[in-house]
């Protein structure tokens, strides 16, 4: 039987990206098909012009289906980025008793079951949107870090559920516009997770790792030790920022500064190297005119240090920052950036690496592959829902029930 | 009624709404018009002497109620969105009355009055809240559903259940017709000093300013009064209203409408002296009152009094998705001119402000990074 063509779609502030793949037996991604275009009506993530938004998903599900010459399937899965999306820890257990209704007693694996579904009911504010319970390590009397607790004698069980959330309103109008296209909505995947799926190896989640896809409109952040996704968040701070920084600092227009940007930044200053003039050329109004680099550079530097530290900062008050050892991988439009790496090395104090995408054939790793991060982790992360069971022993798969263990309710 | 009268629309939004309506229409004086809407084809199979009854949410609940989900009584009104847009159009003011606290009422008012306000309609809600004995979960969800309603209705008048509980041994449809009848009374009331043209004229710009000032919150009272020292009767009958707190409400208002109503034989003494014993006695009050003289109050005089509970600059559209005070004082302060340029570049989407830090703002000028010129 050959694996099911799934599709991934992603509305992000700068383009719209739409992914068509099939997942192999042995956890391979053969990709069929991308499609993308220009996203409209999008800011930060989320819509602000629904018509405009609307075009341009059709444009690319329609691109998407002219590359693969296959027809996407009735199902979409959505890799949703802003919403202004956060974590939280939230532990919850049961005590364990004996036959004889007395404390303390053998670990049965309905405790476990029982303790998952208490731990899962994590109370959210009404304006947001659960978008994955991700299940921790068991803590037994107090002890943590135990992974099975399956047969041990004890008489507390606890267990950890990571919350990733969302603000209802934004990923709503998201399916909304799905809705509208028509496709159905299969399901929500916070894109932060879903590019951390695409790049990670088993081995960088368990070292401990920091995945951030620097968008158009928010930055995602997901960060990963002993092989659990321990803590995500998303900063409504993305490429269009910096394009806006250029503008004002450097009195261009959106176009130039988009231009410049993209053939002449650089994300760190680096006052070896000389001092270069670039010229602009006339258009729209502004007059043409030369810049210096070093100017550039010192605007894009400020922005992009300062969006790292958010997330550095973040990292620290959840005592995150000593477990980095796999470092930073940076995916997304934003990792295109000239420099960007070194500056994140700077400012985490870890290695920094442009995010290869893993286990995948049919997309070039190194060219395409960061930015088509989100939609190829979202694939992946549709083939896990969908073949939850039967339950077969592969290391990936392995890997996958670990991450999102409690992620169906 | 005068070719360019306001067009008035009385709507009953589920279960509760819809049952009021039907013993409000059929005793209600003629020109009067009303609808329906319900997701339950049986409540509105018990309206047919209704005219307009529009069923919403059709896919949704298959013509059953919408069992107490909130959510799904907000998806049927959003599925019916264009029916409603109809009904709705050329609607001036539209008066609500619904229960909250069940599924339909508490889901579908919000987005009602979202899009009487998208239709260029004032709304006033009449909401009936429920008994304390319905439990906490009750309570919460019309509480919850009344939060939402604040943010996109004109105005609220708030009947909790409680109020209209009457001592000793009252038959519960006694009561229910009771709580019915207060309704019914303030809603024709309001309606007919709106359509009648009086000798002191209420129109529509001075129930507008009231609900533009009046901070989403309204309470009324209303009463008739014939015979001997029909006046004082009047008054005393206000005072003792379900809604009027035994004249509390009369006593602080900021803001008050005060409608009269009487026969060839009103006198002037008795207006005065009406109006002398409710409005209260400071300089600040806002009131305008009006009086209409109809030939069938002959020997009968009545009162409709609406007044807000308190008086605020109203609140209009920031363009960001929020509210803020149309003079730009009072509420919520926020920092002037450098931290907020009126930068469009993000679409005039949320601002990104990270622990009090406007992210917006380029960081090379918060950092007051010098750059090489």
């Amino acid at each position: 039987m050959s694996a099911p063509l799934l599709t991934a779609l992603e509305i992000g502030t700068t383009t719209v990206k739409v992914l068509m793949a099939e997942v192999r037996e042995d956890g391979v991604l053969m990709v069929a098909g991308t499609g993308e275009c220009e996203s409209r009506g999008v800011r930060k993530g989320e819509i602000i012009d629904f018509e405009l938004a609307l075009g341009a998903v059709r444009r690319a599900l329609e691109d998407a289906e002219t590359n693969s010459r296959r027809s996407i399937g009735e199902k979409v899965y959505l890799a949703a980025s802003g919403g202004r999306s956060e974590s939280r820890l939230h532990k919850g257990g049961i005590p364990i008793l004996n036959e004889y209704d007395e404390a303390g007693g053998e670990i049965s694996s309905e405790d476990i079951e029982h303790a998952l579904d208490v731990a899962r009911k994590v109370p959210l504010a009404d304006d947001r949107i659960r978008l994955h319970t991700l299940q921790q390590h068991f803590d037994v009397d107090g002890r943590g870090g135990i992974v099975n607790p399956a047969g041990m004698l004890a008489e507390d069980l606890k267990v950890g559920m990571l919350l990733i959330h969302g603000r209802r309103s934004t990923v709503e109008n998201l399916k909304r516009l799905m809705q509208n296209v028509p496709v159905t909505c299969a399901d929500a995947a916070f894109g932060g997770l879903c590019s951390a799926l695409a790049v990670l190896t088993p081995e960088q989640k368990r070292a401990g790792s920091v995945v951030i896809d620097l968008g158009g409109g928010t930055t995602d952040f997901v960060v990963t030790n002993v092989g659990l996704v321990q803590l995500a968040g998303s900063i409504a701070v993305g490429g269009d920022h910096v394009t806006a920084d250029i503008c004002s600092g450097l009195n261009l227009n959106r176009r130039q500064a988009e231009k410049l940007k993209k053939e002449s930044g650089n994300a760190i200053i680096n006052r070896l190297a000389g001092e270069q003039n670039i010229s602009i050329p006339a258009e729209g109004g502004f007059s043409g005119r030369v810049v210096r680099s070093s100017a550039l550079h010192a605007i894009i530097n400020a922005r992009m240090e300062e969006t790292f530290q958010l997330i550095a900062e973040q990292i620290e008050e959840n005592g995150l920052s000593g477990v980095l050892s796999a470092g930073i991988l940076l995916t997304g439009g934003g990792s295109a950036m000239e420099g960007v790496a070194d500056l994140a090395r700077q400012v985490f104090n870890a290695p920094a690496h442009i995010g290869r995408v893993q286990e995948c054939t049919g997309i070039s790793t190194k060219g395409e592959g960061a930015r088509f991060a989100a939609v190829l982790g979202c694939v992946r992360y549709a083939a896990s829902q969908l073949q939850d069971e039967p339950k077969t022993r592969s290391t990936l798969r392995e890997w996958f029930s670990s991450l999102w263990g409690g992620s169906r309710g | 009624m005068a070719e360019n009268a306001k067009r008035i629309l009385i709507l009953g939004l589920g279960g509760a709404g819809c049952s009021t309506i039907a013993r409000i229409a059929s005793t209600a004086p003629d020109g009067m018009e009303f609808a329906v809407m319900d997701c339950d084809v049986q409540t509105l199979e018990r309206c047919a002497h209704i005219e307009t009854r529009l069923v919403i949410g059709k896919g949704i609940t298959d013509g059953l109620s919408a069992g107490g989900d909130l959510e799904t009584g907000r998806r049927c009104a959003e599925s019916s969105v264009s029916q409603i847009e109809t009904l709705l159009s050329a609607v001036d003011l539209l008066l609500v009355v619904t229960g909250l606290g069940g599924g339909l009422g508490s889901g579908a008012a919000p987005v009602l009055a979202r899009m009487a306000r998208n239709a260029g309609a004032h709304s006033l809600f009449f909401t009936v809240l429920p008994f304390p004995f319905e439990g906490s979960v009750v309570q919460g969800k019309a509480h919850n559903s009344l939060h939402r309603l604040r943010t996109h209705a004109d105005a609220i008048v708030q009947m909790p259940n409680k109020r209209i509980q009457p001592d000793g041994d009252a038959l519960l449809t006694d009561s229910m017709e009771r709580s019915d009848r207060t309704l019914s009374a303030g809603v024709v009331g309001l309606w007919r000093i709106l359509s009648h043209t009086g000798l002191c004229n209420l129109d529509f710009a001075d129930l507008h300013t009231l609900l533009r000032y009046c901070d989403a919150t309204c309470r009324f009272s209303c009463a008739s009064a014939t015979g001997e020292g029909r006046a004082q009767t009047l008054i005393d009958a206000l005072r003792v209203h379900p809604l009027a707190d035994n004249g509390a409400i009369f006593e602080n208002a900021p803001g008050m409408l005060v409608g009269i109503t009487g026969g060839e034989d009103l006198t002037l003494a008795e207006a005065q002296q009406i109006m002398e014993s409710i409005v209260p006695d400071n300089e600040t009050c806002w009131v305008k009152m009006g009086i209409a003289i109809d030939p069938s109050f002959s020997g009968r005089i009545s009162a409709m009094v609406l007044t807000a509970e308190s008086w605020k600059e109203p609140l209009v559209g920031d363009g960001r998705g929020g509210l803020k005070s149309a003079s730009g004082e009072g509420g919520q302060g926020e920092l002037p001119g450098v931290l907020k340029p009126r930068s469009r570049a993000f679409g005039g989407s949320e601002r990104t402000v990270w622990r009090g830090e406007d992210l917006d703002v380029p960081t090379y000028l918060r950092r007051k990074t010098k750059l090489p010129r």
